[in-house]
């Protein structure tokens, strides 16, 4: 006796009417179906709309903060100097301004990918890798190797990727309690974040002066003196990150339904999260060997993407977007509001950032235990 | 004509030295609803956990006439559905979106939203009468509502065998009913085999064709309704002394616990 499972999808009795709403709900709540030979995926429009709107107003500020500055450009010397354009001008666009918008650019694209895939890995907010100590582990890393007079690009991508894997998986060893509660991993990563940021502290009182101080200003995360290779890292950071990110995007979704569910619909578990975290740590350990360890980014582009789009996760690329423009938006901040001296991108994240956490944590604190 | 659906040979699940099901032999018919009933702490979720591979265990278990060992977790997920006990989504995710996750082992990489993708997640809607709240959050919607939209997702899957884990438990009465008959009504328009884990003896007794009753990791009684729902095996199982009458409107067997009324308590208190 072999039951028919496919007896028709509905039954004649369907309200057409009804029909109509649930068209409408699926194409809010799924968007909208595109299908080719052998080929099939949902877009939703609002996303993108969302997402091309910030890549527009992306593009204006980048515009607007190389035009602005200690000499100030015209819109048409910018153009004229991008698109190769010589003379002096020209010369600050392409080897100053120019890199530092783009590797800026790059460097919050990073964050906010990696903050929207561990947000939404933990189902919560907050688990995002400037709170959890991701980044200060690839800072602490990063500020060893500067001390030691390891400066090459390799050596400090590599070992700001090898800082940030450790600390993840001492945050996760440590909250592990048969299962992950995203509370728990909350609490126990900011712990671990001071132990590391004091770690940091530490070897720069103890390096020799000059280079203290370089590497100081290094944690406090800049764009200034970006130049095209520091861009290409990034870039190709980015390169690696997005597409997998984007690969992986499914089982990301699968896996915010709960260990159970996943596994009940035949997700391969360990691998999956091992596969997503992997990718996470590696966008923001790029974004910190080459930038610093720039806070809030991470943990605010996710939110403002999910929030605009109206869906819970999901839209990584738009995450890496928003990214983008805060970055971009807090480096301009950074150079225009001090008059002739120039706060790093950090320091305007942080300033900015920390009553946002502070909100968060006060919104979750208010309810139940939920994780 | 009766075929086994899912079945287990010498199941063996949990730690050496600490099995919480040591040696248990099963076979589930296609197209049956099966109740799995025990105290607590009986192995009743873990037979059912492990029934659907999601548990690690000894032995074998045979779904459609296949030893699961040779089928890949995509393959089991797209012939058995499993709900487990109080599953909880993201915050703000819609029906639609929640029950569209249960296509998961159907997508492919290039293949993410066929017309079948499509077409299921319907249906799932339907049968459970969802399709009015298809673009609501989760988190806006009753226990009850919150349970059959979960069931909707389970549904969406597809599978000829639908394993749940106390759909009932934490649901006001009326809900209760509603999951309930929404189960049967899977079972007896679309022959879906459905095994489920409840804790209520008179919902097993009224909804179910089979009954297993677990007592420390083993089968202690296994039968219709009516022959497992005894008052001996209440004893047995249970160790509750209980009246088993027939209910006058379902004819199945009621469970009344043999417990004193207060009132008749206090008229038996000797005056001081």
């Amino acid at each position: 006796m072999t039951a028919s499972l496919d007896r028709g999808a509905m039954g004649p009795a369907a309200d057409p009417a009804l029909g109509r709403a649930l068209d409408r709900a699926l194409d809010r709540a799924l968007g909208r179906a595109v299908r080719g030979p052998g080929f099939s995926a949902r877009l939703a429009p609002r996303a993108l709309l969302v997402a091309s709107a910030a890549l527009a107003v992306l593009l204006a500020l980048a515009v607007a903060s190389i035009c602005f500055g200690d000499y100030p450009l015209r819109f048409d010397q910018v153009v004229d100097a991008i698109f190769g354009g010589s003379g002096g001008q020209s010369y600050i666009v392409q080897r100053f301004r120019l890199p530092r918008a783009v590797g800026g650019a790059l460097a919050g694209a990073l964050l906010g990918l990696s903050g929207a895939v561990f947000q939404t890995l933990a189902r919560n907010v907050l688990a995002s890798p400037d709170v959890l100590g991701v980044e200060t582990g690839a800072a602490l890393v990063t500020v060893i190797l500067m001390t030691l007079g390891l400066t090459g690009t390799a050596a400090l991508t590599g070992g700001a990727f090898a800082g940030a894997a450790v600390v993840t998986a001492a945050v996760y060893v440590l909250a592990y309690r048969r299962g992950i509660n995203g509370m728990r991993l909350i609490l126990v990563g900011i712990g671990v974040n001071a132990c590391v940021t004091g770690g940091t502290s530490y070897v720069l009182m103890l390096a020799e002066v000059h280079t203290a101080e370089r590497a100081h200003n290094w944690t406090l995360g800049g764009f200034n003196g970006l130049g095209w290779e520091q861009v290409a890292v990034l870039a190709a950071g980015l390169a690696v990150t997005l597409p997998l990110a984007t690969g992986l995007a499914a089982r990301l979704r699968t896996l915010s339904l709960g260990d159970g569910v996943a596994r009940a619909l035949g997700l391969p578990l360990e691998r999956s999260r091992l596969l997503l975290v992997g990718t996470g740590v590696l966008a923001a350990a790029a974004s910190v060997a080459v930038a610093g360890p720039v806070a809030f980014i991470a943990l605010v582009a996710p939110q403002i993407a999910r929030r605009l789009i109206g869906r819970p996760d999901g839209g990584l690329v738009t995450s890496a977007i928003f990214g983008a423009l805060l970055a971009v938006a807090a480096d301009f901040a950074g150079r225009q509001l001090a008059g002739d001296a120039e706060i790093p991108v950090g320091i305007v994240t942080a300033l900015a950032g920390g009553p946002w956490l502070v909100y968060l944590l006060m919104k979750r604190g208010s309810r139940s235990t939920d994780g | 004509m009766d075929e086994e659906a899912l079945g287990a040979r010498g199941l063996v699940v949990g730690y050496r030295g600490h099995e919480v099901i040591d040696g248990l032999d099963l076979a589930l018919m296609r197209g049956r609803i099966t109740a799995i009933i025990g105290a607590n702490g009986c192995g009743k979720s873990t037979l059912l956990w492990a029934l659907s591979r999601l548990l690690p265990s000894e032995g074998t278990v045979v779904l459609d006439g296949r030893d699961t060992a040779t089928l890949s977790t995509r393959e089991i997920a797209r012939r058995l559905s499993v709900l487990p006990q109080g599953p909880s989504a993201p915050e703000g995710l819609t029906v639609a979106d929640l029950v569209a996750r249960g296509r998961y082992p159907h997508q492919k990489w290039l293949r993410q939203w066929s017309e079948a993708d499509e077409a299921a997640v319907r249906e799932a809607l339907e049968r459970t009468n969802m399709t009015a709240f298809a673009g609501r959050p989760i988190d806006e919607l009753s226990g009850g509502q919150r349970q059959k939209a979960w069931i909707a997702m389970a549904l969406a899957q597809r599978t000829d065998t639908v394993l749940l884990d106390e759909p009932t438990t934490y649901l006001d009465i009326g809900h209760q009913a509603e999951v309930l008959d929404l189960l049967v009504e899977l079972n007896v328009s679309a022959g879906r085999t459905i095994v489920l884990v409840l804790h209520d003896l008179n919902q097993a007794a009224r909804y179910a064709d089979r009954v297993i009753a677990m007592e420390r990791g083993r089968i202690a009684a296994d039968g219709t309704p009516d022959e497992v729902i005894t008052a001996e095996t209440l004893r047995a199982v249970f160790g509750v002394e209980a009246h088993v009458v027939a209910d006058p409107h379902s004819g199945a067997p009621l469970v009344i616990p043999a417990s004193v009324p207060p009132a008749v308590r206090r008229a038996a208190q000797p005056t001081s």
